[in-house]
């Protein structure tokens, strides 16, 4: 290769053809021959539009187009943050990625621009998908002006740049501030905290709405200047809103806020800090093995200068890791007798607690489940609802935790399960279940029934939930039915969640819906022990049916 | 005792393997070669169970790999190409959680995992403390081979074993599997390094486009194709026409 290029200046062949192929690669399903399809991408583009057209059906309930916008804007920016928390990491610092690009003549500011925009555009497929609906819906909004979907259309664009900016931005700055060996641990944090900022801030937008007159949100609330769906509502509806004039005070100042940072993130990640982007990416060949083979070689060569064997090292009883002490060993080996559901356990848990893809899949998402306890610690007279919601957010965890634990990059060793004489994944799959429920679904459950306890002073709600949480554990049987289970088996692509899985989230949600209901109606009418009784049985009946039929299904071989 | 009779494996239109029909008796160490794609890695996952195939029967120590998968998996060991690991877990927990896969206990587990560490210089920091996510290739490899041989299996299929083994473990391993081979166990050696193979089996099976194009020890390959090396009957039964010639051109095309 010849000519020189300017180390600064975005190569845009190569920007095109990294595009392409980071976009094929994201979303593309896997299959040994012929081309997969990106059957999961597509199913999340339909649910989503699906959802932005119940969403948008608040055009209809006497709104203007600011509280329109800037309510579709908090869930576009919901759903683009919890995507980007998801993706960002892997997509800007995959070591394996570097593996393939990172001896190639390519500067860093054309490979972090291209990782940027494929983020962004990943993020604009869902968005858009969100709006495609409320794009036109919104024409039945007060105000709008014929060329509403175009104006909605700029201002979830620009959103979402602002949103890839910002998660961008703050990446590849924390490469300056902190140092390869706590970048890992302070990003897995980030992620988390920025995931819960997210959700939360996405709760303050209803408690704007004034239901006083018609469905509104004032522009002029003062600390609408920090909300960011506010700043792109506001454009939306300068550029097609009819806005009174008495707004154009308001609104001018959270547009440009909007378009300003919009921007300015956008720069300052890509033209300013790509020089730091290029220092990580570089580290990310120091690692694997490393000081592993340097420690090694170095205390090999101790021990041959000081004349003492390998051996005794060697000897000695390996000391234990991973899942804790003595004592909590022997706890396992009770109450999991089978060693294949103990060791799929220990797999599911280090895994839970270690690995960095399944935590940034894992733990973000667990602030969705908190969110309503938490709302109601904070807001009780806002909070009657609370328990409802936390029950049937729950009744979820596990089926989503599950789903997690399929997907790892390391998805070729789970080849292992194949070639290991098992029957079936009967033991592997309560292994993992059994981890999800331990590690996850209990944790949260006591953390809302103890903020729950603290906030509501009426304590029925207790009862009333609790037909619901007797089905939970049968209802995380659901996963062993729907196919052979095997943990960080699939390759996690882009929107892979399957429709099985959404489906299941959805019926244990509406199971434990109506079974709360039906507990506090129950209640009222005097038949609540009846129904618990009742319910104890069925549901004990279904566990054991349930449990004989994931056992029942043998482990098929690969076709 | 390995057995395929017609053994075939399709994937819509494309056939992987086509018919394959050969024994390999207990004991033996033999060479499995072929061009990339020939179709070694699909055969051997159909021998372990792994991959059904599409037509044809095959045995291992006696059990039919489609209708006894169990009892073929509980006999045979196998180091994939890819030497994928469960990286967030450090080696120890990994091979204790393949050990319990075989219902080998912890205790017994433990046991042999010490032996392949001292075989392997593999210390017991690295082994109890470190994932392997950040262990080199070759101690990631170390760990593969570890793990498929711990239940003692009567049958060992190894796909490049030797990828990121520096030259000293790589001797070691070499003598390992003789050493295997002479207590009775069949392995079978996928390898692209040739010369390994031919000091180290006493038969060589060539697949090329899914069929079987050569079978037998290296001194009669070599006497039949009238080539001085295997990797010279190799390039004559599968390579297309005029290598040399093309490679000579593709290099000079190149600085041009």
């Amino acid at each position: 290769m010849t000519g020189a290029r300017d180390p600064e200046r975005v190569d845009r062949a190569q920007l095109g053809a990294l595009l392409r192929t980071i976009f094929r690669v994201r979303t593309r399903g896997r299959r040994t021959f012929g081309r997969g399809r990106p059957r999961g991408l597509i199913f999340l583009v339909v649910i989503y539009a699906v959802m932005g057209a119940l969403a948008g059906a608040i055009a209809f309930l006497d709104v203007d187009v600011f509280t329109f916008a800037t309510i579709l804007g908090g869930m576009s920016l919901l759903i683009a943050g919890m995507s980007m928390v998801a993706e960002s990491s892997q997509l800007l610092f995959s070591a394996q990625e570097h593996d393939i690009v990172g001896h190639r003549p390519i500067n860093a500011r054309t490979l972090l621009l291209a990782r940027a925009l494929s983020l962004l555009g990943l993020t604009l497929l869902l968005t858009l998908s969100l709006n495609l609906a409320p794009m036109f819906m919104g024409l039945a909004a007060h105000g709008a002006e014929p060329w509403l979907p175009l104006a909605h259309l700029v201002s979830i664009t620009l959103l979402s740049v602002f949103a890839a900016g910002a998660v961008v931005f703050v990446y590849v700055l924390l490469t300056r501030l902190i140092g390869r060996e706590r970048f890992d641990a302070v990003a897995s944090w980030l992620q988390l905290g920025v995931s819960v900022v997210f959700i939360f801030g996405y709760q303050i937008i209803p408690r704007l709405i004034d239901r006083a007159h018609g469905f509104r949100i004032a522009p002029a609330l003062p600390w609408l200047l920090l909300l960011p769906p506010a700043w792109f509502a506001a454009l939306e509806t300068l550029l097609a809103g009819r806005p009174p004039a008495a707004w154009l005070p308001h609104l001018l100042p959270m547009a440009a806020i909007g378009i300003g940072l919009a921007l300015a993130l956008a720069y300052a990640a890509i033209v300013r800090l790509s020089g730091d982007y290029a220092r990580r990416l570089a580290s990310l060949s120091e690692a694997p093995g490393g000081k592993a083979e340097r420690d090694g070689a170095e205390r090999a060569s101790a021990e041959r200068a000081g004349g003492a064997s390998a051996e005794p090292a060697a000897a000695a009883a390996p000391r234990r890791s991973g899942a804790g002490s003595a004592g909590f060993a022997r706890a396992l080996r009770t109450l999991l007798p089978d060693p294949v559901e103990r060791a799929s356990f220990r797999l599911a848990a280090a895994y839970m607690r270690r690995d960095r893809d399944v935590r940034m899949r894992l733990y973000p998402s667990l602030a969705s489940y908190l969110v309503f306890p938490i709302i109601a610690f904070v807001d009780p007279a806002k909070g009657a609802f609370a328990p409802l919601a936390s029950v049937v957010m729950a009744s979820m965890l596990p089926t989503a935790t599950l789903m997690t634990l399929k997907m790892s990059p390391q998805f070729a060793a789970a080849d292992v399960f194949r070639y290991a004489p098992l029957s079936g994944t009967a033991s592997v799959f309560h292994g993992v279940r059994k981890a999800a429920i331990v590690f996850m679904t209990l944790p949260v459950l006591v953390i809302s029934a103890v903020l729950l306890l603290l906030a509501l002073h009426d304590r029925s709600w207790l009862l009333a939930t609790l037909p619901a949480v007797i089905l939970m554990p049968t209802l995380s049987l659901a996963d062993g039915l729907a196919g052979d289970y095997l943990p960080l088996s699939i390759a996690p692509v882009t929107g892979r969640q399957g429709a099985v899985n959404v489906w299941l989230n959805l019926m244990t949600a509406l199971l434990a819906l109506g079974l709360t209901v039906a507990g506090w109606y129950a209640r009222r009418h005097g038949w609540y022990w009846g129904l618990i009784g009742a319910e104890v049985v069925l549901v004990a009946g279904l566990h054991f049916a349930l449990l004989r039929g994931i056992r029942a299904r043998k482990l098929a071989p690969l076709e | 005792m390995i057995r395929l009779e017609n053994l075939a494996k399709r994937y819509g239109a494309q056939e992987a393997v086509k018919g394959l029909t050969l024994e390999i008796p207990s004991g033996q160490l033999v060479g499995l070669l072929g061009p990339n794609g020939a179709g070694k890695s699909t055969t051997i996952r159909m021998l372990t169970g792994m991959l059904a195939p599409t037509s044809g029967r095959a045995e291992v120590e006696g059990f039919d790999v489609v209708t006894q998968p169990l009892e073929v998996k509980r006999v045979v060991g196998y180091v994939p190409e890819s030497g994928a690991l469960f990286e967030a877990l450090t080696a120890l927990e990994y091979l204790t959680f393949v050990a319990a896969l075989y219902h080998i206990s912890e205790d017994a587990a433990r046991g042999r995992i010490q032996q392949f560490a001292r075989f392997f210089d593999l210390d017991d920091e690295t082994l109890t403390k470190k994932p392997m996510s950040a262990y080199s290739k070759g101690m990631r490899q170390k760990v593969v081979i570890t793990s498929a041989l711990l239940h003692n299996p009567r049958v060992v299929f190894f796909d490049e074993p030797l990828n990121g083994l520096d030259a000293n473990a790589a001797l070691s391993f070499k003598t390992l599997i003789t050493s295997l081979a002479r207590e009775g166990k069949t392995i079978v050696y996928c390898s692209h390094i040739l010369d390994v193979v031919e000091r180290v089996c006493e038969r060589v099976i060539i697949i090329h486009e899914g069929r079987l194009v050569a079978d037998g020890p290296v001194p009669a390959l070599l006497a039949q194709t009238g080539e001085p090396s295997l990797e010279r009957v190799f390039n004559q039964l599968t390579a297309t026409e005029n290598l040399l010639a093309r490679a000579e051109e593709f290099a000079r095309a190149l600085s041009q």
